[in-house]
């Protein structure tokens, strides 16, 4: 029962925070299902920071965490239900034209099966492997039994003596999972399991959803399906690792760009929340601070292109704002209470310059690169190859409406690649087992936000066949 | 135009049957596994050290001895019996040396020669059987 609470909490929190925030002055159900998934996400990685912060001021397992949870819940829900008074009338965006409803349908019938088998598959892979994949309880699981067991000894988990297991990883799976295990009053194989299947669940949601408040109900079930259907992610999204809730942080943070630019330029409620979700994703991943990098350079230089630096401005001191509680936490964390990363100890040092200027290296990972762009997405699946077909087929969406928002993701998602690059070129590890065991997970970790900007860039089926009006429906005209 | 209006419908057909089919052949992979349903290695790893756990302090640093070098020890299955003895024994940090107080041996299956502990000042204090066995250091 108080696991189950434990687990409710969390996308509650989020809910009631991104609901007063949210720029529409709608009722309630008010984009419901975008919040919904938005919530689950963004709850979780809040719950993640507030255990984390009970931690370092008492320890993980004295009592009392589950009361400062239950009394945030309810000052949340006591000043959203005084602001939903004060709220009135319903401003939920049109939703883009359906071909017809029986495509709607067939559609929603595949997704639905889609869902399915990956639950299926989370099943059998959680029976296979109750503790996740290597990494998993090698260092994510690892860390919670520490936080967990611990008590006030929980800083171990962060000792330069456990230096292969990486202590300067932030601490969001972590921490989540020993938050649930004190909520349960034991360890279960359960927690960490739910974890990863719940971010899974908010990514296909997230992106999905977001299609289709964006682009129509088309083309976000077909988003949908296509993220589905990758069995690296599916596979991913079931090893207990932070790659997906990383993913989650960083679509969360794009979809949000792209909702102020199109559904509600001269409020600052997405962009708030997008300064949120950035900084949870430096939370999850060390990689989120270079997407945090990336994301505030691809933006200005977008900006800086059509001369609106007071745009900018504006904008990043609002998304600013959002990321300093997380990222205050993180400057904590990794200042006061973990050692050095070991790819940065790495900078800078003689061994590393003579990496950087082996050639050879170059060749290395940039073939790596490519194999993996052209093969992404595991067994017969290629991802690059579908998406590229689907362009050919559909053609590219020549509307002005999100095509700076396009051009920001996609220079952000190439700066991070470009960061990953060089990450491999200097890396202090054996080269060939690195990139084998890591680059497709980097892929991943793009993936969803990759399907997002495709989606939006693509013309919908509809579009398409507006465009190309079939033999019947012109004589119908 | 009429070709261009199947090209759209087939561009949303390659997509579905694509990602359908992958969620399929996911599906029975998962279900023709040979090994499956095998038991959980780890969990079964893991209850070799039940009986070691019950003397060894909440935390602190223990010492580590196998047949195999440290240097030996790397990040993949091979080798993954140190990292398995860390997962079981956190908050307990492991360490691959035999140089501290308590040293925990991990020897699996194989035979121990007495040698390998003796030849580094280890003194033996209980053999859990399993090929796990606890030393203390004799020089503190």
């Amino acid at each position: 029962m108080s696991l189950i609470l434990s687990f409710l909490a969390p996308p509650l929190i989020g809910f009631l925070l991104i609901s007063l925030l949210w720029p529409s002055q709608g009722p309630l159900r008010s984009q419901l299902v975008i919040k919904s998934f938005l919530a689950l996400g963004l709850g979780l990685g809040i719950s993640s920071c507030i255990f984390f912060l009970w931690s370092v001021a008492f320890y993980p397992s004295s009592a009392g965490f589950a009361t400062v949870e239950a009394t945030l819940l309810i000052g949340l829900a006591v000043i959203f239900s005084y602001v939903m008074r004060t709220r009135g009338g319903s401003a939920n965006p049109p939703l883009g034209p359906i071909a017809n409803p029986r495509t709607h349908w067939i559609l929603a019938a595949c997704f639905c099966t889609s869902l399915l088998a990956a639950a299926i598959a989370f099943m059998l892979s959680f029976i296979r492997n109750p503790h996740g994949g290597w990494d998993a309880w090698a260092i994510w699981n690892m860390r919670a039994r520490f936080i967990f067991r611990g008590g006030d000894h929980w800083t171990d988990a962060l000792s330069g003596l456990l230096s292969w297991s990486h202590p300067d990883y932030p601490l969001l799976v972590p921490a989540l999972v020993a938050r649930g295990w004190v909520y349960a009053g034991q360890e279960t194989v359960v927690v960490p399991a739910l974890v990863s299947m719940l971010f899974a669940l908010a990514t296909v949601g997230l992106l999905s959803s977001s299609v289709t408040v964006l682009r129509g109900k088309t083309q976000g079930l077909l988003a949908g399906i296509t993220l589905l259907g990758t069995p690296l992610f599916i596979e991913q999204g079931t090893s207990q690792l932070a790659d997906i809730p990383l993913s989650f942080f960083f679509l969360a943070t794009i979809a949000l760009f792209c909702f102020q630019e199109e559904l509600a330029k001269n409020k600052p409620g997405f962009l708030f929340l997008a300064g949120m979700a950035a900084g949870l994703s430096a939370w999850a991943k060390n990689e989120g601070l270079l997407f945090l990098g990336s994301i505030m350079l691809a933006r200005l230089a977008v900006r800086v292109w059509v001369r609106e630096w007071k745009v900018y401005l504006r904008q990043m001191t609002v998304f600013a704002l959002g990321l300093a509680p997380v990222l205050t936490i993180l400057l904590y964390y990794k200042t006061q209470l973990v050692p050095p990363n070991d790819l940065l100890s790495a900078l800078g040092s003689e061994a590393s310059l003579a990496r950087l200027v082996d050639l050879s290296r170059y060749w290395v990972v940039g073939k790596a690169f490519a194999v993996e762009a052209a093969h992404f997405g595991k067994g017969f699946f290629s991802g690059t190859l579908l998406l590229l077909v689907y362009l050919l087929l559909l053609g590219r969406n020549d509307e002005e409406k999100a095509a700076r928002e396009i051009v920001a993701a996609l220079m952000t998602l190439g700066m991070l690649l470009v960061g990953y690059f060089f990450a491999y070129i200097i890396i202090p590890y054996e080269l060939l087992w690195s990139l084998s065991t890591s680059l497709s997970r980097l892929f991943l970790q793009l993936w969803p936000s990759l399907l997002l900007v495709f989606f939006l860039a693509v013309n919908t089926p509809e579009q398409a066949m507006r465009l190309h009006p079939s033999p019947d429906q012109r004589s119908r005209a | 135009m009429r070709v261009r209006h199947l090209a759209a419908k087939a561009g949303v057909a390659v997509l579905i049957l694509f990602a359908l089919l992958s969620n399929l052949h996911g599906l029975l992979q998962g279900a023709f596994d040979p090994d499956f349903p095998r038991r959980d290695r780890i969990s079964q790893y893991e209850r070799r050290f039940e009986g070691l756990k019950k003397i060894l302090p909440t935390h602190g640093v223990v010492g580590y001895l196998s047949h195999r070098q440290a240097q030996d020890i790397r990040f993949d299955t091979e080798t993954a019996e140190f990292y398995l003895t860390q997962y079981a024994l956190a908050p307990l940090i492991v360490i691959h040396s035999p140089e501290r107080d308590l040293v925990i041996g991990n020897f699996g299956a194989s035979r121990v020669d007495p040698a390998i502990f003796k030849d580094r000042d280890l003194t033996l204090i209980r053999d859990f059987g399993n090929g796990v066995m606890l030393f203390r250091h004799k020089t503190p």
